[in-house]
């Protein structure tokens, strides 16, 4: 199963467009009325990405690549 | 002799979290807004735009005892009478309602585990949502964007 979708963004890009670009037809193609319910991380990190990031700021200055995860927000139980 | 004033630990770390870039970036995107601060006390109003509340404001009443080592705790407030705010005016919906529900702990704390109160009685919460729960590297704006998401949504991200 092919679980990665990659793109080359402009430094300047938002985390909300990438965001709409991952949750839409060319990345992940989730429901509408699922999009609101997901959040872009960097792999491994502990918090979501604020909207107004710009993705430059996250990308490895050498090889100028990030990692992301689409993942769910959670619905708190206990 | 002079009188001499020692800001306490927990204040201190405070005054230095209302300066960091990131919570003045959500005070200059309206995300929110410092309504008073009167330690331990603070309250802030967060913007809402959600079908029930339409470009609206939700009050939240922090105490901050402890910070950061300890989570914030947060009541929903009523700003206009300064009081809690009442369980009919607080938002709804599956996840939103959740968070606000005023059946537990007679409303005065925010259910998430960003909250000192539901972090501190739910003992596994640290380990089940480790993308939102408190730690003491966490500050005051991690709080603020976690409500202003909740409460926001058309935002994306």
């Amino acid at each position: 199963m092919d679980t990665t979708r990659t793109h080359v963004f402009r430094p300047a890009t938002t985390v909300a467009r990438v965001f709409t670009w991952a949750a839409g037809p060319q990345g992940f193609n989730l429901p509408a009325e699922q999009r609101p319910k997901h959040a872009l991380a960097v792999a491994g990190a502990d918090h979501f990405l604020d909207a107004e990031v710009h993705i430059g700021s996250l990308a490895d200055p050498t090889c100028r690549e990030v990692q992301l995860d689409l993942l769910p927000k959670e619905r708190f139980e206990g | 002799m002079n009188d001499i004033a020692i800001l306490a630990p927990d204040e201190r770390a405070l005054r230095a979290a209302l300066v960091s870039p990131r919570f003045q970036s959500g005070l200059a995107l309206g995300r929110w807004r410092m309504l008073s601060i009167c330690w331990p006390a603070v309250t802030i109003a967060v913007a809402a735009n959600t079908p029930e509340y339409r470009d609206a404001e939700l009050g939240l009443r922090f105490d901050l005892t402890s910070y950061p080592h300890r989570a914030p705790t947060a009541s929903t407030w009523d700003i206009e009478a300064d009081t809690l705010l009442a369980a009919d005016q607080r938002p709804v919906g599956d996840r939103v309602g959740l968070v606000f529900r005023s059946d537990w702990e007679n409303g005065r704390a925010l259910y998430a585990p960003w909250d000192r109160v539901a972090l501190e009685g739910h003992a596994d919460w640290a380990h089940r949502y480790p993308m939102h729960a408190w730690h003491q590297h966490r500050d005051l704006a991690f709080y603020l964007q976690n409500v202003y998401a909740l409460l926001n949504v058309d935002v994306d991200q």
